[in-house]
C-alpha cells in the first residue's frame, strides 16, 4: 500500500532500476539468450517475487542484480548509481545455503564483519541468531544442522551485513512444506523490523504472493517478464480468503497459458 | 559383534595364515634356509638388534633422513601449489618444467644427484624430497582449484579480505585434496629413503638390507624389510588421525 502511495504522490523513486536488460550465454558455441529486455523498478522496502518455470533466467537476474555476473546489455542503478560488481548494499541468499561446512553457526554468520570490534561484533551476531531462532545452535556445525536452519544461518549471515536490498533466489526450495511456511512468516518478521528491499525468487506461487507487494511472472526462452501482478493484500496475509485464491489463480493460468498446458477442469485448492 | 569381527578380526587373519604358512615352509625345509630364514632365526636376530641397539640406530637414521626430505617437501610443496592453483599464469609458467622432472623417476636420478651432491646426507634428502614434492605439489593446486565456485561467490558478496578468503575458505576448502598430498608424499618418501639407502649409505634400514644381502644372511633382510613396512604403516595411521581431526566437519570422514 505503501508502494501505491508513493506512486501516486509523486514521491516515487526506484531503489533499483533495470533498463533495457539482456543478456546471453555462450552454450556448446552458440548464443542463448537467457533475458531479453528486462524493464523493472523496484522500490524502497518493496518485497518483490518472481515466480516462472525452470531455465527462464531468474537466477541469472538475481546474479546480475548482486553483481556476480558483469557481462551484460542494459543498465542496473541503485539509487541512481550505476552497478558495477558486488557492493555492501547487496546481499543474497542462495538455494543451497552455501554456508562453510568447516565453520559453526556462530562463525559463519560472523564471516563478512571484519572491521569491528569482537564485542561488537558477537553482540551483533548474538543479536541474529536470536532473531533466526537459533539460540542454542551457536557451536554446531553445518553438517549437524536440517536444511531448514541451515537456511536459517545462511538468512542471517547476510542479514548481518545490514545490507539494503536482499536477493533471496529460492531460499526454502529445499524445505518440506511446514518448514517452508514457518520460514516465511519468519522472513515477513524479519522484514517487518527493517526497512530492507528483497527481491525474492520462487517456484511457489503461494509463497509468492504470500510473501510478495509484487509478483512478477516471467517467461521463458528468452526470459522475459510477462506480466506484474501487484498484490493488495493487507498483512498478514490469509491464505485461503478469497482475494488470496483469485490471485493465486491468475498466476497459476498465466503458467498454464506459458507452457501450453490445458487447466484441467476441476481445478480448484 | 558383527562389527568388531570386521573391524578387530578381519584384518589380522591374512597375516596370521601367511606367518603360519611360514613357519610350517622353512621348519618343514620346503624351501631353503638360505631363501626364507626360519622365523625363529628372524625373532632370534631381531633381539639381538634391539639389545645392541642397532635396530633402533637404523630406524631412527631413516626416519629421521625422511623427515627432513618431508618436511621440506611439505612447505615447499604446499607454498608452490596455493600459488600455482591460485594463479594460472604462474601454474603455466611452472607446469612444463615442473612435469618434465616428475616423470623421471627417482631411481633414475640417483646417478646425477650423486655426482652433484655426493654420496653424503645431502643427496639422500634431495632423492626424499624430490619423492614427496609432487604428490603434494599436484594435489594441492587440484584441491585449490577444485574449490566449488559457490564458496567464493559468498566470499566476494560478504567482501571480505583477500587474505581471510584465502586463509578462512579457500584453504580449508582445499584441505580434504591437501591431505590426500599429504599421505601421499609421506609414502612416496618413506619409500625413496630405502631407495636412497640401498644405494649409497653406512647406515639405515635400507643399507640393513643391502649389507644382509651381502652377507647372505636373509634374516637381517627380512627384519630390514619388515621395519620398513611397521614404519611405513605407522606413520600413515599417524596421518590418518591428523586427517580426521583435522577435517572433522567432512561429512563422510567418520564412517
Ligand atoms: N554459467 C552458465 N553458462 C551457460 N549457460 C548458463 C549458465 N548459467 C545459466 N545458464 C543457462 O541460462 C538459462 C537460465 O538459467 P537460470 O539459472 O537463470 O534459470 P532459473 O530461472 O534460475 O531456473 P531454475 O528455476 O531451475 O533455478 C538456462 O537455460 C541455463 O542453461
Ligand atoms: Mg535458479
Amino acid at each position: 500500500m505503501l508502494t501505491q502511495a508513493r506512486v501516486q504522490y509523486g514521491t516515487y523513486k526506484p531503489k533499483i532500476k533495470i533498463s533495457n536488460l539482456s543478456k546471453s550465454y555462450i552454450q556448446r558455441h552458440m548464443k542463448l539468450e537467457v533475458l531479453n529486455n528486462v524493464d523493472l523498478e523496484i522500490q524502497e522496502g518493496e518485497f518483490l517475487t518472481i515466480v516462472g518455470s525452470s531455465g527462464c533466467g531468474k537466477s541469472t537476474l538475481l546474479r546480475i542484480i548482486a553483481g556476480l555476473d558483469g557481462s551484460f546489455d542494459g543498465s542496473i542503478t541503485i539509487d541512481d548509481q550505476l552497478i558495477s560488481g558486488i557492493g555492501r548494499d547487496r546481499g543474497m541468499v542462495f538455494q543451497d545455503h552455501r554456508l562453510f561446512p568447516w565453520m559453526n553457526v556462530k562463525q559463519n554468520i560472523s564471516f563478512g564483519l571484519e572491521h569491528l570490534t569482537a564485542k561488537e561484533r558477537n553482540r551483533i551476531v548474538q543479536e541474529h541468531i536470536e532473531l533466526v531462532g537459533l539460540k542454542g545452535f551457536e557451536k554446531a556445525k553445518p553438517g549437524e544442522l536440517s536444511g531448514g536452519m541451515s537456511q536459517r544461518v545462511a538468512i542471517a549471515r547476510t542479514l548481518v551485513k545490514k545490507p539494503d536490498i536482499i536477493l533471496l533466489d529460492e531460499p526454502f526450495g529445499a524445505l518440506d512444506a511446514l518448514t517452508r511456511i514457518q520460514m516465511q512468516h519468519e522472513i515477513l518478521r524479519i522484514r517487518e523490523q527493517s526497512n530492507i528491499t528483497m527481491i525474492l525468487v520462487t517456484h511457489d506461487i503461494d509463497e509468492a504472493v504470500l510473501l510478495g507487494d509484487r509478483v512478477i511472472v516471467m517467461s521463458k526462452k528468452p526470459g522475459r517478464i510477462q506480466k506484474t501482478i501487484p498484490v493488495y493484500l493487507p498483512r498478514p496475509r490469509d491464505r485461503n480468503s478469497y482475494d488470496f485464491i483469485k490471485i493465486r489463480e491468475q498466476i497459476f493460468n498465466l503458467f498454464f497459458e506459458n507452457e501450453k498446458v490445458k487447466i484441467p477442469e476441476d481445478y480448484s485448492i | 559383534m558383527n562389527k568388531t569381527f570386521v573391524r578387530y578380526i578381519l584384518p589380522i587373519v591374512l597375516p596370521i595364515l601367511i606367518v603360519l604358512m611360514w613357519i610350517y615352509l622353512t621348519e618343514k625345509e620346503v624351501i631353503a634356509a638360505y631363501l626364507i630364514p626360519s622365523p625363529l632365526v628372524v625373532i632370534d636376530t631381531f633381539i639381538q638388534f634391539l639389545g645392541d641397539g642397532t635396530l633402533l640406530d637404523d630406524t631412527w637414521t631413516s626416519v629421521s633422513r625422511m623427515l627432513q626430505g618431508y618436511s621440506l617437501a611439505v612447505v615447499t610443496g604446499l607454498i608452490f601449489g596455493i600459488i600455482m592453483g591460485l594463479f594460472a599464469r604462474i601454474d603455466q609458467f611452472f607446469a612444463g618444467v615442473f612435469n618434465a622432472v616428475r616423470v623421471i623417476p627417482p631411481l633414475a636420478w640417483i646417478p646425477i644427484i650423486i655426482l652433484w651432491f655426493g654420496i653424503g646426507e645431502t643427496s639422500k634428502v634431495i632423492i626424499i624430497f624430490k619423492g614427496a614434492f609432487f604428490p603434494i605439489l599436484l594435489n594441492t593446486i587440484q584441491g585449490i582449484e577444485g574449490v566449488p565456485k559457490g564458496y567464493l561467490e559468498v566470499s566476494k558478496l560478504m567482501g571480505v579480505s583477500k587474505r581471510k578468503g584465502l586463509f578462512q575458505v579457500i584453504l580449508p576448502a582445499a584441505l580434504p585434496s591437501i591431505f590426500v598430498g599429504l599421505r601421499l608424499g609421506l609414502g612416496t618418501a618413506w619409500m625413496a629413503v630405502v631407495a636412497a639407502e640401498l644405494i649409497a649409505s653406512e647406515s639405515g634400514l635400507g643399507f640393513r638390507i643391502t649389507q644382509g644381502r651381502e652377507l647372505s644372511q636373509p634374516d637381517v633382510m627380512v627384519i630390514g624389510m619388515v621395519m620398513i613396512g611397521l614404519i611405513g604403516v605407522s606413520m600413515d595411521a599417524l596421518i590418518k588421525l591428523i586427517q580426521k581431526r583435522v577435517l572433522s566437519w567432512q561429512p563422510g570422514i567418520k564412517s
